[in-house]
């Protein structure tokens, strides 16, 4: 018998069962094994609807144990209902501590975001995957896609970002943008926004992905070369914020804008909303704080 | 085998908390593959409560516990087929047992002294490289000054920040060029989770090897 909750609580621990957790636990070695390459696993129903991330869920349920300490995001932040809801699932399934700090989790979940603190060795990362397949677009048969994927032909890729540049004079592409892990298989980091894409490449993390519909669990792991697709006459660029932070004044991170009033007052923040407590709490200010004269 | 056969004698113990222990094992075999040539302790309250047939260790029972069922036939290399290792795992593991290298899901290699190959094991296919077999292969020494027939390497690759060190054996003359085969075959091939009987060590199909001369 198991030494928490189930025996007193009509789920299993984590809410998988046993068999379950084996099956997904075996697919995240092979994903681990294979880098960047899709392995398929056997979804199962979670309560909760497929857009909130059940691919994420069944990755963290087959993972966490009662040492873990779980932080959830969804776009930067953890206050948003589902980041909530999942927080909450795993809290009273998994009797596991939760976090709002990056540096305090051992798991952390996301939707879309990395976060903007470095993250370490030992920590992993899950992300909820929406699309898995980054040729899904140019051919919509799996059977090619995955032959595709056997014979390293990537070249249609190649050309349709070529096409975005010869019609747009760049590539078009702000979030899932494709990249090459370790050299060798196509990957889509959908949906996290391509100013994320750098944070994969040699990450200390494990970072390991599920994607719920699709059934495909992938992973990158700790140290290892995620390259963003490019040209050497149009390279990759993360996504540019002309300003700093409104509330802790940080520069180069990822920012959200937000509608303040409606005479069109707005004001652009950080989205990782952790690391912008944490920044303003040292002291740091930005513009509509009274800028950094009021640094403590 | 007979049902009379498998209950002959009580079955020895396996996991004193199956849910938990699992767990704790998984973790143990994911920071040892995500992370190759780092050496990962099993906690002592698994390793101690195990009590495998010789020749299986314990922490080569606690990987299969956690991660093998009826759907994962598993391979016993020829010093496991003895005494009541085949049936200890089809116990507690409801797995089949199966002589054929290729059809195996996990290989017990309890001699690595007599394994020089590993592509008589599943290798997947280019379209599923996931469908491939994992090794758990145990050894005398490992992460330790090695001994005599002991292989001394040094790993590169996923999972590794620049290069990391690993000494383990005895293993077979033929063991380190069977290694560098498996990462030639990339992305298909065989993963390795070595053992000593407490600890662990992950030698994924993506680690690249060289040996040392010592
Ligand atoms: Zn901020």
């Amino acid at each position: 018998m198991s030494t928490t909750a189930t025996a007193t609580t009509p789920y299993n621990y984590a809410y998988l069962d046993e068999q379950t957790k084996r099956m997904i636990r075996r697919a995240i070695l092979k994903a681990i094994a294979i880098p960047g390459y899709q392995v398929p696993f056997a979804s199962r129903e979670m309560p909760m609807p497929y857009g909130w991330g059940t691919g994420g869920v069944q990755v963290t349920a087959s993972i966490i144990g009662p040492t873990d300490t779980l932080k959830v995001i969804d776009q930067g932040s953890d206050d948003t209902t589902n980041a909530v809801s999942i927080r909450k699932f795993f809290q009273k399934t998994a009797a596991v501590a939760v976090t709002t700090s990056t540096s305090a989790a051992t798991i952390i979940q996301t939707r879309h975001r990395i976060p903007e603190t470095p993250l370490t060795a030992g920590q992993v990362l899950v992300f909820q995957v929406p699309t898995p397949e980054p040729l899904r677009f140019l051919e919509p048969r799996e059977t090619e896609t995955r032959k595709m994927h056997a014979l390293a032909e990537y070249g249609l890729m190649h050309v349709k970002l070529y096409e975005d540049i010869a019609k747009h004079g760049r590539i078009a592409k702000t979030y899932d943008y494709p990249t090459m892990v370790a050299g060798r298989y196509l990957m889509a980091p959908s949906p996290t926004p391509k100013f994320d894409n750098p944070k994969m490449h040699r990450s200390p993390a494990l970072q390991l992905f599920g994607a719920g519909r699709e059934k495909r669990i992938y992973a990158v792991p700790p140290h290892t070369d995620v390259v963003s697709l490019d040209f050497d006459d149009y390279p990759f660029e993360v996504n540019k914020f002309d300003r700093p932070c409104a509330l802790c004044g940080a520069e180069n991170v990822y920012l959200d804008e937000v509608i303040l009033d409606d005479r069109g007052g707005r004001m652009f923040v950080c989205s990782d909303t952790d690391h912008c407590e944490t920044r303003r709490a040292e002291g740091h200010r930005g513009e509509i704080l009274g800028q950094e004269e009021t640094r403590a | 085998m007979l049902v009379e056969t498998l209950f002959a004698a009580a079955p020895r113990p396996g996991f004193t908390d199956p849910v938990m222990q699992s767990q704790a094992v998984f973790r143990a075999v994911m920071a040892a593959l995500a992370e190759p040539g780092t050496v990962h302790a099993l906690a002592e309250d698994i390793t101690a409560a195990i009590d495998a047939p010789a020749p299986i260790t314990p922490a080569a029972a606690a990987i299969l516990l956690a991660l093998a069922d009826y759907e994962t036939p598993i391979y016993l290399d020829e010093a496991a087929r003895c005494g009541d290792v085949a049936a200890f795992l089809a116990f507690h593991c409801g797995s089949r047992i199966t002589d054929i290298a290729a059809d195996a899901a996990f290989a017990l290699i309890a001699d690595a002294t007599a394994l020089d190959r590993l592509d008589l094991f599943a290798q997947g296919s280019l379209e599923y490289p996931d469908r491939s077999t994992t090794l758990i292969v145990q050894v005398a020494e490992l992460g330790d000054v090695p001994g005599e027939g002991a292989v001394r390497l040094t790993l590169a690759g996923p999972g590794i920040a620049d290069t990391a060190r690993i000494a383990f054996g005895p293993v077979h003359p033929g063991f380190v060029a069977a290694l560098t085969d498996n990462r030639a075959r990339f992305p298909q091939g065989a993963d390795l989770i070595l053992t000593d009987g407490t600890r662990l060590v992950g030698l994924p199909r993506t680690t690249r090897i060289e040996e040392e001369v010592f």
